[in-house]
């Protein structure tokens, strides 16, 4: 299977997920709208293992195969949560999210070379982006909770519950990626820590999440009406450490440029 | 807690700004100041100081040390001193009077890195006090992130990194430190053999008018527009056969490559260099030799972090059972 027929997966796949998206608004069909959405992921899926087995490598390496896996991730989360919380936004936001991803890869893939570097042959490589790619999901679903809270303006409990959660458990992925590329860096380069702009953004972010968490730790103002401007600044953050690093003039040299 | 956020935030600013009149008035700071024994020296002052304050918890200032309000203004400067060092472009000789194109090396933030160990480690001796089972994972993490910092640090200065090239068939004792200064070493090398694998050269179809590659197709006819090319030849894998001597005598034999490198003490060595003029048939190699004598504290950290990680991940929030700050 090569990026020659991800259209045949992704038409479909966009098509479960956008299904899913509106049928969750209408209260006869919402029962259905957690199957389509795990239909679409599986369908994701089943192109990923595919182009693994294809690439003999896997695909995680251009910024294309990275997308891949978000949308994916970013779908399978939006099951698991909606499954767990019901909040229809949160199928509705994880769906259109996966697919304009899927869509930018359609239109442009961004496939370069076949063959991985010799630095990027690693056991760490693919625990290291996956776990990232993980927690980009799950921060991201924490930020339009903490838009909603924001717009809101009435305190509600639960759903600031539901951002600490997701805030945890991203941060928990988020951290585990970090701590997995700095022993690969140690191990390809020799330090495990040398302010590649990219792992200076990553320290910006997560410095921001961990502010986020502690400020929740004691009740009152600050915690629970300055905290969720945390989250989405630091998703904001967490963006450009993803996508907006290569473009910034400090970019020069980092090896994280791809 | 009579110290909250507002002044937590303005002892924050007076930490940044006075950081930045000190390296107005002296220049970056000198990591060299702290190469050992200096760093063990420090190590143990902080140690005592931690123990110390965090002895005197009843004390309204070290229960402020240690708080939720400083930590969040100390998390937030440290954001916001990274995010300059990520939009300023940073220099290796720093030359601006602010320490902006040198930020890990100002003072400003060498000031800050130390008040967040100092709180960390303060509230930390304060809980292992009162220590308790149930919260393995609140000490995974913050032992955890004391070390690593710790041991980042204060290893900063002791950390020596060299360049070895060798010709096969040679034993060399001697490599290039980072200022360019031939020094002798405690470990030579010996270069049995040098190899290495190419992946296979492609035919691909070059498309002048967009600047992209990709493979034939029917539409490549056009001769103007696209051109026949191959990929150059990228390395798949190069590696090392060695021995290693020790001045204590002991000999290891080991293949190094990337991404696998050779650990003795607190020595690790690695693959770095071949001669890419002629490729696989090099006649030498070149390898980065790296002496780091913090880095147990270094992995120590990491593991504990790890730990906490997971616990996180498997735990989410959970609150205590009538939390004060449950809205519902």
């Amino acid at each position: 299977m090569t990026w020659s027929d991800f259209a045949y997966f992704a038409v479909p796949a966009v098509s479960l997920w956008l299904l899913a998206g509106l049928l969750v608004y209408v209260k006869s069909a919402r029962r259905w709208s957690g199957l389509l959405m795990m239909g679409g992921t599986l369908t994701l899926f089943s192109f990923i293992l595919l182009l693994w087995i294809h690439l003999e490598r896997p695909p995680m390496r251009t910024m294309g195969e990275t997308r891949l896996w978000y949308s994916f991730f970013l779908s399978a989360v939006g099951c698991v949560t909606f499954s767990r919380w019901r909040y229809p936004w949160l199928l509705t936001f994880s769906s259109v999210v996966s697919a304009v991803f899927v869509v930018v890869n359609l239109a442009k893939p961004e496939i370069h070379s076949k063959g991985l570097t010799p630095a990027l042959q690693s056991v760490w490589f693919v625990p290291h982006v996956t776990s990232y790619i993980l927690s980009y999901a799950m921060l991201g679903a924490a930020a339009v909770g903490a838009v909603f809270l924001l717009v809101q303006k009435k305190g509600n409990g639960r759903l600031l519950g539901f951002v600490d959660n997701m805030v945890y458990v991203g941060y928990g992925f988020l951290m585990l990626g970090l701590l997995m590329g700095s022993v690969w860096a140690k191990e390809a380069w020799g330090h495990y820590w040398s302010w590649d702009l990219k792992e200076t953004w990553a320290f910006t972010t997560t410095s921001v999440y961990l502010a986020y968490i502690h400020l929740r730790l004691r009740c009152g103002k600050a915690s629970e009406k300055v905290a969720p401007w945390f989250v989405v600044v630091a998703f904001l953050l967490l963006m450009v450490t993803w996508l907006g690093v290569k473009y910034l003039p400090s970019a020069q040299g980092s090896v994280h440029v791809y | 807690m009579p110290w909250s956020y507002p002044q937590c935030v303005a002892v924050v600013a007076v930490l940044v700004l006075g950081g930045l009149v000190a390296q107005m008035l002296v220049g970056p700071f000198d990591f060299g100041l702290l190469a050992f024994p200096v760093s063990l020296v420090v190590l143990i002052l902080l140690l005592v100081l931690c123990v110390l304050l965090g002895f005197h918890s009843g004390s309204v200032r070290v229960r402020w040390v240690s708080g939720v309000p400083l930590s969040v203004s100390l998390l937030v400067g440290l954001a916001l001193l990274a995010l300059v060092m990520g939009v300023v472009p940073q220099t290796g000789e720093p030359c601006g009077v602010l320490g902006l194109d040198a930020v890990a090396r100002s003072w400003a933030f060498v000031l800050v890195y130390v008040f967040v160990l100092l709180s960390l480690g303060t509230l930390l001796v304060r809980r292992l006090l009162q220590f308790r089972l149930c919260d393995w994972a609140f000490y995974a993490n913050h032992v955890g992130v004391w070390l690593f910092l710790v041991a980042a640090g204060l290893g900063t200065s002791d950390e020596e990194r060299y360049e070895m090239l060798v010709q096969e068939g040679e034993t060399v004792w001697h490599a290039e430190d980072e200022k360019g200064y031939v020094c002798r070493l405690p470990l030579a090398i010996h270069l049995n053999d040098f190899d290495m694998d190419m992946y296979p050269v492609e035919k691909v179809v070059a498309d002048r008018q967009i600047g992209e590659t990709r493979k034939s197709s029917a539409r490549s006819s056009d001769a103007l527009r696209y051109a026949q090319v191959s990929t150059s030849a990228e390395p798949r894998t190069f590696l090392s056969d060695v021995e290693l001597y020790t001045e204590d005598g002991d000999t290891l034999k080991s293949v190094l490559e990337v991404n696998k490198p050779l650990h003795t003490g607190s020595w690790m060595v690695y693959q770095y260099g071949y001669d890419t003029q002629a490729g696989r048939r090099s006649s030498y190699s070149v390898f980065l030799l790296v002496y780091d004598p913090w880095s147990a504290g270094i992995y120590v950290g990491i593991v504990l972090m790890a730990i906490g990680s997971v616990s996180m991940l498997w735990k989410g929030r959970s609150r205590k059972k009538g939390g004060a700050c449950d809205m519902e």
